[in-house]
């Protein structure tokens, strides 16, 4: 694993690398990479892993111009350009709106993205809420919402003191670009359809923080031409990358030969 | 001249009590908001008001939202009501939650429009907002100073424009035709208050000259926070600034004995244990406070232990001590002020010398279920019996440097 300082621009992001082979820009969700390490290292084994903390998380820097999740998006479009081959992206929870807002900004092409349980599209009325509501709940129910299994979400207590600094950046991070409107942009929808490279959604079956029903669903039908495919982790929770990583790197293995075995297909096919 | 500006927060006190309704804030359905009893609640609260301006007293109102706490919840309203109800009285909001609002040229409007109709005895007070109120009005806690202080300048530049429109694109807020009908009445414009209970933000406060409050953080807190703003001063070339630029608000009561008044006074003392009554998560968005104390919250949090805060710095009693500590006690390092005249001129006394001096006193005079004759009872003693008293042996000696101040022991 390599700890490094990757320039975009302006930005400094304060990236974890680790693995090789082809490149995987993993997107953090909410809580940056604090929880990640089952999941980065099952795909470290056939990925060179490239893992930026976003601007605000971690070290990365965020300068004045960066305030929306689609500045965000803007980064990583940047970013990937400037790889050496067209990374495959996952992005978990806020990760994967910004992966999402990548797909439909770059002008770079990317192998494919996986989305797991993605934010960033609103899709029920004014009155009804998409998710549950993570600053307006008690701190002893926020598992509940967020883990398939309770039981099995990370512990918080008795961690170094510098693990508690990194949340509390992450988690002022998380309401810089998701406080209002609360986790999604209402203009994000309609260009989802922009996104070119094979895509897919992956989302827990006991995901309790999606409120509406059938949300990742209807999110993977506004992808692309066509829609995009949805699979569901049975027994995990929203926090997929965390309640599932070997399940999650095992789909994203998966997706990703599949779709190279089309693109193979569909170049023979061209001859 | 030596002001006490009173106030109530205007509190819905009939709620169920806390055993069986823990919660008084953000989700608490307004079905237990009575609107018959609501009507005779703002009666007895102007009712307040207007005999404290009838005693020579001025006035404060103060604002928070989605709770019973506090039903006063835009202070522009319950200003133009006194604006016309009252005759003499300065009127001061601490204030308007700026980062709260969407539109500082708005709150200009309102202060510029009440400065006119009390023809000059208007306050402007500009304040953060408790973290509670991020939720209740669905506003960020992130970068609030930064919106703040944009705020601020949008407004004090509508304030003193006078040529005509300008234009404003700024980080936060836009407007292509900013020019104020009516101006304010005062010129070049109204006293600009804000409150702070930590030294560090008072010399941003000294910057821009505006009069710095402090609450409840005790003689030690509000002299370390004097003390920053007076450094601040004279840091940078500026003469001493008037005592009319400091001012403390105290919960207060003045009753014809100590044993009546701290007894009466355990009911203004019940707004601590209101305060407190909410969800932790009510008061804790993310970005309120900076990352370095907050990772101790969490901390705490996850511990399953929240540390109550204390009201100042050491040796101040925390929130929860507050509560179960007797009003005698807490009148010792000026966290309340209670007893019968005399008491009451020694504890301003003294408080002003702890604190360097100051021109403002801003007492809570009723929370819960405190009746008017009771409150008025309290405020005449204070008009009558207190503060003539203590600006002829106090505040006026000390002004016109005949008076040294009794530095209290370390």
């Amino acid at each position: 694993m390599a700890q490094r300082h990757v320039a975009v621009g302006d930005v400094t992001l304060d990236t974890v690398e680790l693995g090789a082979g082809p490149p995987l820009l993993f997107l953090h969700g909410e809580d940056g990479l604090m929880h990640c390490r089952p999941l980065l290292d099952d795909l470290a084994s056939s990925y060179r892993v490239i893992a930026p903390h976003h601007p605000a998380w971690g070290e990365s820097t965020r300068p004045a111009h960066i305030g929306e999740t689609r500045d965000l998006g803007l980064v990583y479009a940047e970013l990937v350009e400037s790889l050496e081959a067209p990374p495959l992206v996952l992005g978990c929870s806020f990760g994967g709106w910004v992966a999402a807002e990548l797909g439909v900004l770059t002008r770079a092409p990317l192998a494919a993205i996986v989305l797991a349980a993605p934010t960033g599209v609103k899709i029920g009325g004014r009155e009804d809420r998409d998710f549950a509501d993570i600053w307006i709940a008690a701190f002893d129910d926020l598992p509940g919402i967020l883990y398939g299994d309770p039981a099995r979400s990370p512990v918080l207590v008795d961690r170094p003191d510098e693990d508690y600094l990194y949340l509390a950046k992450a988690q002022e991070a998380t309401a810089r670009y998701c406080w209002k409107p609360y986790m999604h942009d209402p203009t994000l929808a309609p260009w989802l359809r922009r996104i070119a490279a094979p895509t897919l959604v992956v989302a827990g079956s006991e995901d309790r923080f999606a409120l509406l029903e059938g949300y990742y669903g209807r999110y993977a039908t506004l992808i692309g031409e066509r829609g995009a495919e949805l699979r569901t982790i049975e027994g995990a929770g929203h926090r997929v990358e965390e309640d599932a990583p070997a399940e999650l790197a095992a789909i994203v293995r998966e997706f990703d030969s599949e779709r190279a075995a089309a693109a193979v297909g569909a170049s023979s096919g061209d001859q | 001249m030596f002001r006490a500006y009173v106030f109530t927060e205007m509190p819905y006190p009939y709620l169920p009590p806390a055993a069986l309704m823990p919660n008084n804030r953000i989700s608490v359905p307004n079905s237990y908001y009575d609107p018959d009893a609501g009507y005779e609640l703002y009666k007895k609260y102007f009712d307040i008001y207007h005999a404290a301006d009838e005693l020579g007293l001025d006035l404060m109102v103060n604002e928070h939202h989605t709770t019973a706490t506090c039903t006063n919840a835009v202070t522009a309203l319950s200003m133009a009501i006194l604006a016309r109800e009252t005759k003499r009285a300065r009127i001061l909001t601490l204030g308007n939650p700026l980062v709260h609002r969407p539109d500082p040229v708005r709150v200009a409007e309102e202060m510029a429009t009440v400065d006119v109709i009390s023809r000059g005895r208007t306050d402007v007070g500009f304040v953060r907002g408790v973290p509670q109120e991020c939720i209740a009005v669905n506003s960020s806690a992130v970068d609030m100073r930064e919106r703040f202080w944009e705020a601020v300048d949008l407004i004090m530049k509508a304030f003193t424009t006078h040529d005509g429109p300008f234009n404003w694109e700024g980080t936060y807020y836009h407007h292509r035709a900013v020019n104020l009908w009516p101006r304010p009445y005062q010129q070049p414009h109204p006293p600009i208050w804000s409150p702070t209970t930590g030294a560090a933000s008072a010399p941003m406060l000294a910057d821009r000259d505006i009069t710095v409050a402090t609450m409840a953080v005790g003689a030690r807190g509000c002299a370390e926070v004097f003390k920053a703003y007076r450094a601040r001063c004279e840091e940078l070339g500026r003469p001493e600034p008037p005592l009319s630029k400091f001012a403390y608000s105290v919960q207060l009561f003045v009753g014809d004995t100590d044993e009546q008044a701290f007894s009466e006074a355990e009911k203004v003392k019940l707004w601590y244990r209101e305060a407190g009554r909410h969800p932790i998560q009510y008061s804790d968005p993310p970005g309120y406070l900076p990352p370095e104390v907050r990772a101790k919250v969490l901390k705490a949090k996850a511990r399953g232990s929240i540390p109550s805060l204390p009201l100042g710095p050491p040796p101040a009693p925390t929130v929860a001590e507050v509560v179960n500590t007797p009003v005698r006690d807490l009148t010792a390092g000026g966290f309340m002020m209670a007893g019968n005249p005399d008491t009451v001129f020694e504890q301003m006394r003294d408080f002003f010398d702890a604190v360097g001096g100051l021109g403002n006193l801003l007492p809570m005079m009723q929370y819960s279920t405190m009746p008017l004759d009771l409150v008025v009872g309290s405020m005449e003693r204070l008009a009558r019996d207190v503060l003539p008293r203590f600006i002829a042996e106090v505040y006026e000696p000390t002004v016109r440097g005949e008076r040294e101040m009794r530095v209290p022991a370390a």
